[in-house]
């Protein structure tokens, strides 16, 4: 990972003092563009079909070597943005660079980037020999000497042609497929597919590799270990990777860094890490973690006092957030809220138990909000349905947003504060 | 899938070896005809093997009288012409109308399918009179040139290639490829059995025609296949049915050939199934 960061929205206010390793210094992602010069950089992206803006205004940058997820819910426009990338979508407005060149204006086979596609787009009339050739096929030889059968004849094309199968042997054997070169892609598994599209990207050594959902369609046990391939193959070719999934477990394990798209925006662009501790828009909260994020009604009152249903829970809002008087949103993850001597009075509904872990859901007394907690599984005995429990949240992990999803600073009370 | 006990199949075997028997009976009366002489052609008996064979007579009369072979050799050099062009303006076109936007898009589909409307016979004329101005009568050019565009090509094609997935297309684009190599390289490859299944419709097409061939052509060593049957026929006063279907079968010879090669294809492109699995 580089020490190299973007993040697309401000933070309302300065995150608490005991969190400040959490996140990392955000900058204007537009700025970004002079630094690196050999990754991808998106200046401004808009695109509209017909009245429907799809991208309204999207900037990134991805560093070289490095591992991007784009990652949202569908129709987000994470796809239309790759594929700008990869021009086989033009731009409404805003300019896209690959290696420090503009190519907006440039076609896909200009642009010197491979993608893997959803259902791998293999030719299904080739060979995986000839499958993985074409990319350098259609590069290194002139149209006369890709003329099939004449062409061959021409001086030097043998040669070529030679160092061409070499290439493409080569990395059909770092794909395990070496000796699958022969057959049709109707021959082969999902998973022997998947490594042949793979290897048709990496055949050519580009300057960037997208990949569009590419282990959508593969069973879960290989997907699982698919991943780990995927990215130990990104390690060895080294070229920048845009990485686009609907699957935040697949952004969260395999990324170096984590762009949340939603509505046509970036709302966030971090390490897995900071995507998940530190989100800076609600809605990245609750897309992000599986259960997903409790959100509890509060109250910002007096001095910054966060409480929730009128119980106090050790957390002031700072900054910004702290003059703010009014209902607010309390956000916590369920491993950070657990039954408590005192707390917000809640029911025990339902649990489900899951080996290393155990998920409680409660219902909140007062405000009938549901609320997910994961508790070590050795706490199965203390809890039983229709009990009610307190429950505190972790103050210093608790996160709070604004009525508009945006995130607002808070600061751990010490006891005395909390009830003074 | 299970086998059926054969007893089951025997109605439908039955009933479709009938049909075919209907429809091949014309023909095979033509085989045995082409090797009969000319009293055991009007006998009334049913006989398909002749009495005494005539099989050197008829066919050696054909092969004396007129030029059996060129009259073959025009025909492939018409319909091979013929299907060279229409497979290189109509393949483009329909990828055009199938996986490229532009507007005006569905008005063009629109004339394509305007054009299947007008029978060939209604623009026999003017375009005779256009091939006269351009003094191109007598010529393989008059033969070829008013079939080059097929819009129904462009309509088989166009179907068949919407099927092609959009991914396989732009992956296509990021390897490297322009649109005309993708046409060529990735599109027509994959719709080998719609190419196959009209490279027969129009073979078969124009081998067979006669209404075309008799406008713009007068001199004898440009005649087509059919053409030479009727020439045949008129040299050598109608009555001698023998050689006139020994004749005949040399001409229909090459089609049935072809037609056997490429039955499969033929099959799967009519059902349009050539680009599962």
């Amino acid at each position: 990972m580089g020490g190299f960061h973007t993040g697309v929205t401000e933070p309302l206010s300065k995150v608490q003092a005991d969190r400040a390793d959490a996140g990392p210094q955000l900058a204007n992602p537009g700025v970004a563009s002079g630094v690196c010069m050999s990754g991808i950089v998106l200046h401004d992206i808009q695109k509209s079909f017909g009245t429907t803006n799809v991208l309204r205004g999207v900037s990134l940058s991805v560093a070289q070597g490095e591992f991007l997820s784009l990652v949202g819910p569908s129709g987000c426009g994470k796809t239309t943005l790759m594929r700008i990338i990869a021009g086989l979508e033009a731009v409404s407005s805003g300019a896209v660079q690959i290696a420090g060149r503009d190519v907006t204006a440039l076609r896909a086979a200009d642009r010197d980037v491979a993608m893997v596609f959803q259902n791998y787009a293999l030719y299904p009339h080739l060979t995986v020999r000839q499958n993985i050739g074409v990319p350098l096929m259609m590069r290194r030889l002139s149209a006369a000497e890709r003329v099939p059968f004449f062409g061959g004849l021409l001086p030097g094309v043998a040669e070529k042609q030679r160092t061409i199968n070499a290439d493409v042997v080569n990395a059909a054997e770092m794909l395990g497929i070496g000796k699958l070169m022969d057959r049709k892609p109707a021959q082969l598994s999902g998973g022997q597919r998947q490594r042949v599209a793979l290897g048709r990207a990496i055949v050519r050594h580009p300057m960037a590799f997208l990949m569009d959902e590419p282990l959508s369609n593969l069973d879960a046990a290989l997907r699982v270990t698919t991943r780990s391939e995927i990215v130990a193959l990104h390690r060895r070719v080294g070229a920048s990777t845009v990485y686009v999934t609907h699957d935040q477990s697949e952004a969260m394990t395999m990324s170096d860094r984590v762009a949340v798209m939603m509505d046509g925006l970036i709302l966030q662009v971090g390490t897995p890490e900071d995507i998940y501790t530190n989100p800076q828009d609600l809605r990245v909260a609750a897309f992000i973690g599986s259960p997903s994020i409790n959100m509890l009604a509060a109250e910002i009152g007096l001095h910054g006092r966060v409480t929730v249903g009128s119980v106090p829970i050790g957390l002031g809002a700072s900054g910004h957030g702290a003059s703010q008087h009014g209902p607010a949103i309390l956000a916590i993850r369920p491993e950070d809220i657990a039954p408590h001597a005192t707390g917000i009075a809640a029911r025990i509904e339902h649990q489900e138990y899951l080996g290393e872990s155990l998920l409680v859901h409660a219902r909140v007394l007062d405000s009938g909000e549901q609320v997910i907690c994961r508790l070590l599984p050795e706490k199965r005995r203390h809890v039983a349905r229709g009990e009610t429990v307190h429950l505190r949240p972790d103050p210093a992990k608790a996160l709070l947003f604004d009525g508009d999803g945006h995130r607002l600073g808070s600061r751990v009370l010490s006891l005395e504060d909390a009830h003074g | 899938m299970q086998s059926r006990p054969l007893i089951l199949d025997l109605p439908r075997l039955a009933l479709l070896s009938l049909a075919a028997f209907v429809v091949l009976a014309p023909y095979i009366w033509m085989v045995a005809v082409s090797v009969k002489p000319q009293d055991e052609v009007f006998k009334a008996s049913l006989s398909l093997i002749p009495q005494k064979w005539a099989l050197v007579e008829n066919y050696g009369k054909v092969l004396a009288t007129i030029p059996v072979w060129t009259y073959i050799g025009n025909g492939l050099i018409v319909c091979f012409g013929i299907l060279f062009f229409q497979i290189l303006f109509a393949v483009p076109a329909a990828y055009a109308l199938a996986k490229l936007n532009f507007r005006g898009r569905e008005l063009v589909f629109g004339f394509v399918m305007l054009g299947l409307l007008v029978p060939y016979q209604t623009t026999a004329l003017p375009l005779y009179l256009g091939i006269h101005q351009l003094g191109l009568l007598n010529s393989y050019t008059a033969l070829i040139a008013p079939f080059t565009c097929s819009v129904f090509a462009i309509f088989l094609f166009r179907q068949f290639f919407r099927a092609i997935p959009d991914d396989l297309i732009n992956a296509a684009r990021i390897d490297g490829m322009g649109e005309f190599s993708i046409v060529w390289r990735v599109v027509l490859p994959n719709a080998l059995p719609a190419a196959t299944a009209f490279a027969i419709f129009s073979v078969v097409a124009h081998w067979n025609d006669l209404f075309w061939p008799l406008i713009v052509i007068q001199k004898g060593d440009l005649y087509t296949p059919a053409m030479g049957i009727l020439a045949f026929r008129s040299v050598e006063a109608g009555e001698d049915y023998g050689a006139l279907m020994a004749a005949a079968l040399l001409v229909t010879a090459p089609l049935v050939l072809a037609f056997l090669l490429a039955q499969r294809r033929f099959i799967e492109g009519i059902t349009m199934t050539g680009l599962k699995g």
